[in-house]
C-alpha cells in the first residue's frame, strides 16, 4: 500500500477509515500479529465509542506511520478539503501523497460501514470528473487493465462526452472501484491498485 | 414346477437386489450428512459440537496456535487453525473415525449449523462481512467522518466534528484512495 502510495505521489489522494475491530477480543478473537510486524499478536475491545475509536486508529496511524509529525497539514494538490498529511515513507516534498485518517463513529451508528459494507478490510477509489458521459474508466469486476485498456477505456468516455457536447461539467464523486467483500482469505491488492492507477494517469 | 421355481428364484434376485442397493443408500446416507439426509448428526449434537467448538476457539492454546501460525506469516492462516479444530471437534464427537470423507462431510454439516445458532456461534453472530449495496460507478453516498484530529491549519471549524465523505474527494479529478480497515 505504501509502495502504490509513493509510485503515485500526488496523483491520488489516501483516506483510511478506521472501521469497527475484525476480531476483537470481546467478539471473535483471533491472536494476530500477521501484519503487525513486531508488536505481537493485537489485543482490542471493540471500540463502542468515537473516543476510543480514535484512539485505536491513532495508535494505527503511529504504528503503520501513516501520519507524519512534521507535516500536519495538506502537501497533496490542495483541492481536497482535507486535513492530510505526508505518507510517511514517501517524500516530505511536495510529491508525497495526501492522507488523511477517520473514523467511522460507532456512536453515530457507522455510517460509513452502513453506507460501504467495508468490513472486515475493503478498499474503494472515489473520483469526481469534470466530463459528461457516466464512467470513464476502472474496472469494478476485479480484473485488471492494462494500460492499453486504460488508454482505450478514457478514449471510448472523451468520445461520449464530446458525442454529448462536451461540456466540462463538474460531477458528483462517484465509485470508480470498490473490492469484492472478503470473508476470509487474503485481501487482493492488485484489482485495487490497477484500479487506482488507471483514474491516476490522467485525472479529468 | 420348474417354471415357478425359475420364478421365485427371479423374484428372489430382484429383493436381494434391492436390499443392497437399500444397504448402499444407508450407508451413503451415514457417510453423507448433507443434503439428501440433513438429519444424519441429530441437532442437538450439532448444537453440543458447536459448542465445543466455541470453547476450543476461545481457548488460550488455540489463541496461541492463531498467533504463532500468523506470526510465521506464512501461506497458512488462522482459518486453517480453525479447520483443525473442527476437526478434532467432530472427531470428539465421534465421526470421522472410519475414514477422512466421513470427518470432512461431518465438518461441512458442523459449518452449516452454525448459522442457525449464532448465540452459541460468536463467529457468526460478529461476522459483518457484506456485499452492501453499493456499485461501481455508483454516486459517493453522503457519508459523515469523523477526523482523527485536526490540523492547526484545518479549513473547518475546530468546532465541526465531522466531516463530509464527499467532500474529500479532490475537485480536480485526482482519485481518492479509500482503504477501510482495523487494526486487528
Amino acid at each position: 500500500m505504501l509502495a502504490l502510495a509513493r509510485e503515485l505521489g500526488t496523483r491520488a489522494d489516501w483516506l483510511f477509515v478506521y472501521i469497527a475491530e475484525a476480531h476483537a477480543t470481546d467478539e471473535w478473537p483471533i491472536a494476530s500479529s500477521r501484519f503487525n510486524g513486531a508488536r505481537g499478536a493485537v489485543h482490542l475491545a471493540q471500540t463502542r465509542t468515537l473516543a476510543s475509536r480514535r484512539a485505536a486508529a491513532a495508535a494505527f496511524a503511529r504504528d503503520f506511520g501513516l501520519l507524519s509529525e512534521s507535516s500536519s497539514s495538506s502537501i497533496g494538490s490542495g483541492s481536497s478539503n482535507s486535513s492530510s498529511t505526508t505518507m510517511s515513507g514517501s517524500s516530505s516534498s511536495s510529491g508525497g501523497a495526501a492522507v488523511t485518517v477517520c473514523v467511522d463513529d460507532p456512536e453515530r451508528g457507522e455510517p460509513f460501514a452502513e453506507a460501504f459494507a467495508p468490513w472486515p478490510v475493503r478498499l474503494f477509489v472515489l473520483q469526481k470528473g469534470k466530463r459528461g458521459g457516466g464512467p470513464r474508466r476502472g474496472n469494478g469486476d476485479g480484473a485488471s487493465l492494462n494500460d492499453d485498456e486504460c488508454a482505450a477505456t478514457d478514449a471510448a468516455a472523451t468520445r461520449a462526452a464530446a458525442g454529448a457536447g462536451g461540456a466540462a461539467v463538474a460531477e458528483p464523486a462517484r465509485v470508480r472501484f470498490l473490492s469484492a467483500p472478503r470473508n476470509g482469505g487474503f485481501i487482493d491488492l492488485e484489482p485495487f491498485a490497477d484500479a487506482l492507477r488507471c483514474a491516476a494517469a490522467d485525472p479529468l | 414346477m420348474a417354471e415357478a421355481v425359475a420364478t421365485l428364484e427371479a423374484q428372489l434376485a430382484s429383493l436381494q437386489h434391492q436390499l443392497a442397493e437399500s444397504k448402499a443408500r444407508a450407508r451413503s446416507s451415514r457417510a453423507c450428512p448433507l443434503g439428501r439426509d440433513d438429519a444424519a448428526i441429530p441437532e442437538a449434537t450439532l448444537v453440543a459440537m458447536l459448542q465445543h467448538e466455541a470453547q476450543s476457539r476461545l481457548n488460550p492454546a488455540t489463541q496461541q496456535q492463531y498467533s504463532e501460525v500468523e506470526a510465521a506469516n506464512g501461506d497458512t492462516s488462522w482459518m486453517e487453525v480453525t479447520e483443525g479444530l473442527q476437526r478434532a471437534t467432530v472427531r470428539a464427537f465421534g465421526f470421522g473415525g472410519s475414514g477422512d470423507l466421513e470427518e470432512a462431510e461431518a465438518v461441512a454439516a458442523l459449518r452449516l449449523a452454525a448459522p442457525r445458532y449464532p448465540e452459541v456461534a460468536f463467529w457468526v453472530r460478529h461476522n459483518r462481512a457484506r456485499r452492501g449495496e453499493l456499485t461501481r460507478n455508483a454516486r459517493v453516498p453522503a457519508v459523515a467522518l469523523a477526523p482523527l484530529q485536526w490540523a492547526p491549519d484545518s479549513i473547518y471549524p475546530s468546532g465541526k466534528d465531522t466531516v463530509a465523505l464527499e467532500d474529500l474527494v479532490p475537485l480536480d479529478a485526482r482519485p481518492l484512495a479509500v482503504v477501510a480497515l482495523s487494526y486487528s
